[in-house]
C-alpha cells in the first residue's frame, strides 16, 4: 500500500515534534526512518500509525490515496511492532499472536482450527515453532520481538510500522533480525516503514533512508544517494562524512 | 573456608537481626503457644467451640471478608483514578487514602460512630427508613471497610503506574476495543496485586479492634468480634481461654501472609520482575 504524508505538523505542549513534513512512500518500500533521539521519527512512525494525532491544520495521511486522517490504527490496517515489545506477559505465545482474533466478534472470528493454522504459519515465519506455550517472561529478547512481529502480522495488515524493532538487543541478535527483516520483506513485499538511530542499520535493511532531524525531512534517497551526496551539514555530520 | 563477602559485617549484622527478630517476634509467638497448650486440650477444644466464639468468628471473618473484597472494587477504582488522571486536588485526595493507615483506630472509631449512631448526621437519615448502622453488623462492616481501604489502593496503584502505555496501544492497533483492553490486557496485568490487596485488607480486618469496638455495640453472639472476646477472657483472668482464641488468630494471620506471599511470587514470576 502506498503511503502520502502531507503536510504533517505535531507540537507536544510548546515544543514542536514535526514541523511541515511530507512524505510518499510507495507500495511494497522498506522505509528506514533514520535520526538522532528526539528529532521526530518515532512521532512521524506514530501519528502514521494512528498512535498519536497531527494538529489540525491541513495535514492529511493518505493511504492508497485514500485519507485515513481520522482513522484509528485498526482502521488503518496497520501492524505495529513495539520497540519493547509490548506483548502481554499473561498469555502464552500463541495467545498473544491470536489476540487480534481473539477481539474479534463471533460472527467474524475465524474458527479455532483456521486460527491454529494462521498461526502455525506465522510461528513459521519468525522461526519459533514450538514455542507455542511459553509465557513472554520465558523467551530472550529477540525471540520476544520475533513474536511481536508474529502478532502484528498476524490480521494481516497492509503496512507494517516498526518503531526502533532491534534497539533493545544485542548486537548478535539484531544482525540476524536485519537480515530476516529484509528477506522477509523480499519475499511478502510488504510496505515496511522502520524507525532507527543505527546509519548501519538503515542502510543495510532499507530501499530508502529518510533522514529527520528538529522535526523536518533533512534528506530523502537510496543508501548510495544518501551517502554520496548528502543534502546538507546536519546530514554529512550525523552519517560521519 | 570462610566464604569471602564484598560487604563486610554480615555476621555481626545478622546475629543483631536474628536477636532482634526473636526478641520482638519469636517469644512472645512462642509464649502464646506454650500459654494454649499449657492448659488441656479439653478447655482449648471447649473454648474455640463455644457458640458465643463461633458466633464471634462468624462476624470477625465473614464481615472482614466482605469488606475487603468491597475494597477490591472500590480500592481498585480509586487507585485507577489516583494513577492515571490528573485533576485539581488528585495530591489531596492522594493522601487521604492514608489517612485510615495514620488515624489511631480508636479515633476512627469514635468519628464512625460519631456519624453512623442513630440521632446523627446520617445515622438519623437513614433511621426512619429502618436502617440502622451503629451497633449492628452494618456498621462493623462500615468500619472493617474503612481500614482496608488504603491496603488495595496502595498495593494496586504502583501496578498500574508501571503498567506501559504501550500495551494499550498494542491492543487497540490489534483491534480491541476500550473495554476488551481493560478485560484482556490491563485487568489480568493487575488481577496479582488486587489479590493482594484483598488479602492484606482481609487480614488487617480480622484483627482489627480499636475502631470496631465503639460501632459494634458488642452485642454477644450478634456484634461481637474475636479481639473483643479475648479482652473479655482477660477481664475475666480466663488466660487459657484468651490464650486458645489468640493462638487460632495466629494461625489465620499465618495463613492469610503465606497465601500473600504466595500471591506476590506469582505476580513476580508473570511479569518477569524478580
Amino acid at each position: 500500500m502506498s503511503i502520502a504524508v502531507k503536510n504533517i505538523s505535531k507540537r507536544f505542549d510548546s515544543h514542536p515534534a514535526l514541523s511541515d513534513v511530507s512524505l510518499d512512500i510507495q507500495e511494497g518500500e522498506l522505509i528506514a526512518l533514520l535520526g538522532p533521539s528526539g528529532s521526530g521519527k518515532t512521532t512521524l512512525l506514530r501519528v502514521i500509525a494512528g498512535l498519536e494525532f497531527p494538529d489540525a491544520h491541513d495535514g492529511r495521511i493518505l493511504f492508497h490515496g485514500r485519507d485515513v486522517s481520522g482513522l484509528s490504527a485498526y482502521q488503518r490496517k496497520a501492524g505495529f511492532v513495539f520497540q519493547h515489545y509490548a506483548l502481554f506477559n499473561h498469555m502464552n505465545v500463541f495467545e498473544n499472536i491470536a489476540f487480534s482474533f481473539r477481539v474479534l466478534k463471533r460472527s467474524q472470528r475465524p474458527s479455532e482450527s483456521v486460527i491454529q493454522d494462521r498461526i502455525d504459519g506465522l510461528l513459521r515465519a519468525v522461526q519459533l515453532e514450538g514455542y507455542e506455550k511459553r509465557l513472554p517472561t520465558q523467551l530472550s529478547g529477540g525471540q520476544r520481538q520475533r513474536v511481536a512481529f508474529a502478532r502484528a502480522l498476524a490480521n494481516k495488515p497492509e503496512v507494517l510500522l516498526l518503531d526502533e524493532p532491534f534497539g533493545a538487543l544485542d548486537a548478535k541478535v539484531r544482525k540476524d533480525l536485519r537480515r530476516w527483516l529484509r528477506e522477509f520483506h523480499d519475499s511478502t513485499q510488504l510496505t515496511t516503514i522502520f524507525v532507527t538511530h543505527d546509519q548501519d542499520e538503515a542502510f543495510e535493511v532499507a530501499d530508502r533512508v529518510v533522514l529527520i532531524d528538529k522535526g523536518g525531512i533533512q534528506q530523502t534517497g537510496t543508501p548510495a544517494q544518501v551517502r554520496e551526496h548528502p543534502a546538507n551539514d546536519f546530514v554529512a555530520d550525523f552519517l560521519g562524512l | 573456608m570462610r566464604k569471602r563477602h564484598v560487604l563486610p559485617g554480615f555476621g555481626l549484622s545478622l546475629g543483631y537481626t536474628l536477636v532482634y527478630m526473636g526478641l520482638i517476634v519469636l517469644i512472645p509467638m512462642s509464649a502464646l503457644c506454650l500459654r494454649t497448650f499449657a492448659g488441656s486440650w479439653g478447655h482449648f477444644w471447649q473454648t474455640i467451640t463455644d457458640p458465643r466464639v463461633l458466633a464471634s468468628f462468624q462476624v470477625s471473618f465473614g464481615l472482614s471478608l466482605l469488606a475487603a473484597l468491597l475494597n477490591g472494587v472500590f480500592g481498585v477504582m480509586a487507585a485507577w483514578v489516583l494513577a492515571r488522571y490528573h485533576f485539581p486536588g488528585r495530591r489531596i485526595l492522594d493522601a487521604m487514602v492514608d489517612l485510615p493507615f495514620a488515624l489511631p483506630t480508636a479515633v476512627a472509631g469514635i468519628a464512625l460512630t460519631a456519624i453512623y449512631a442513630p440521632n446523627e448526621w446520617i445515622g438519623g437519615l437513614l433511621e426512619p427508613y429502618g436502617i440502622r448502622i451503629a451497633f449492628t453488623r452494618l456498621g462493623i462492616f462500615i468500619a472493617l471497610t474503612f481500614i482496608g481501604f488504603p491496603f488495595v489502593v496502595r498495593t494496586v496503584q504502583p501496578v498500574i503506574l508501571q503498567l506501559s502505555a504501550e500495551l494499550e496501544e498494542a491492543a487497540a492497533c490489534l483491534g480491541a476495543s476500550r473495554w476488551q483492553t481493560f478485560r484482556r490486557v490491563i485487568f489480568p496485568a493487575l488481577l496479582p496485586s488486587i489479590l493482594t490487596g484483598v488479602t492484606l485488607a482481609y487480614g488487617r480486618a480480622v484483627g482489627e479492634f480499636g475502631s470496631v469496638v465503639f460501632i459494634a455495640g458488642n452485642i454477644p453472639y450478634e456484634t461481637e468480634i474475636t479481639p473483643l472476646l479475648i479482652i473479655t477472657k482477660l477481664e475475666q483472668y480466663d488466660y487459657p481461654g484468651a490464650a486458645a482464641l489468640g493462638f487460632l488468630m495466629l494461625c489465620v494471620s499465618l495463613v492469610i501472609l503465606i497465601i500473600s506471599n504466595g500471591l506476590q511470587a506469582w505476580n513476580n514470576s508473570r511479569n518477569g520482575t524478580v
